[in-house]
């Protein structure tokens, strides 16, 4: 199972916010998403003055207590092409049901450590109705649908296979 | 003919490698029992069958060049 290669955060982001509707679209991080890139995303998106509402999701690892042991780190892989298309499906699904503007998804891979943040979810439109709902629809449909594994690594480096519930 | 078989996760880490190959194999339910059998630990596991990327539940005729991925519960998110 290959891992992903390290994304360029930075290519093709003003393409992004110009064409929300294109076929792929880069989702997976190499390591923690940083709150820069997080501010910076939301920085981008200040000419498009049609939005009148952000809503942001995002995912931390947190640092859960099984059998005694306490969670450090998440280390994530993922199906890269089945991936990418439930990913294009959850786009196309969401933008058919609800009035959005915008919407980027983003989710890391390797590891990440409690308090990082491992997932970026971010939808724009006129009124905040609509990305209230479509930002927890977006989040459910990834955590039901897109094939992405985690070993909830613990201090001692032992770890174990995580399931969402 | 044959297909490849990939494997994740946990199922990846028992099994010491992400992919397998198969041959001559008629359709998923026949896929299923012949890994069962080099891989016993599979069938005391819950998994996800995805053929070609999308997920099957009933059994379908598998064909040549196939890409079958058996998945372990997701973590995303």
């Amino acid at each position: 199972m290959k891992a992903s290669p390290p994304l360029s955060k930075w290519e093709g982001a003003t393409d992004e916010i110009n064409m929300e509707k294109e076929k792929t679209k880069k989702v997976f991080i190499d390591g923690p998403i940083s709150p820069q890139f997080i501010a910076d995303s939301i920085q981008k998106h200040s000419t498009k003055t049609d939005i009148g509402a952000h809503n942001i999701f995002m995912g931390q690892v947190r640092n859960d207590v099984i059998d005694g042991k306490e969670v450090t780190a998440i280390d994530y892989s993922t199906y890269n092409e089945m991936a990418e298309k439930e990913l294009h499906k959850i786009r196309e699904a969401a933008f058919e049901q609800f009035d959005l503007t915008c919407m980027h998804i983003y989710h890391s891979l390797g590891i990440v450590k409690t308090g990082e943040i491992s997932l970026f979810v971010f939808v724009s439109s006129k009124h905040r109705d609509e990305s209230y709902k479509a930002s927890r629809y977006i989040v459910e449909y990834i955590k039901a649908k897109v094939p992405i594994f985690g070993k909830e690594i613990f201090e001692d480096e032992t770890y174990v296979w995580k399931k969402n519930k | 003919m044959k297909v490849k078989v990939l494997l994740f996760g946990i199922f990846s880490e028992r099994a010491d490698t992400s992919k397998i190959t198969v041959e001559d194999v008629k359709d998923k339910n026949e896929l299923l029992q012949r890994i069962g059998m080099e891989y016993p630990f599979l069938k005391k596991m819950n998994y996800l069958i995805a053929v070609n990327q999308e997920v099957i539940n009933n059994n379908i005729e598998l064909r040549d060049g196939d890409e079958i991925a058996l998945m372990p519960p997701f973590a995303g998110g």
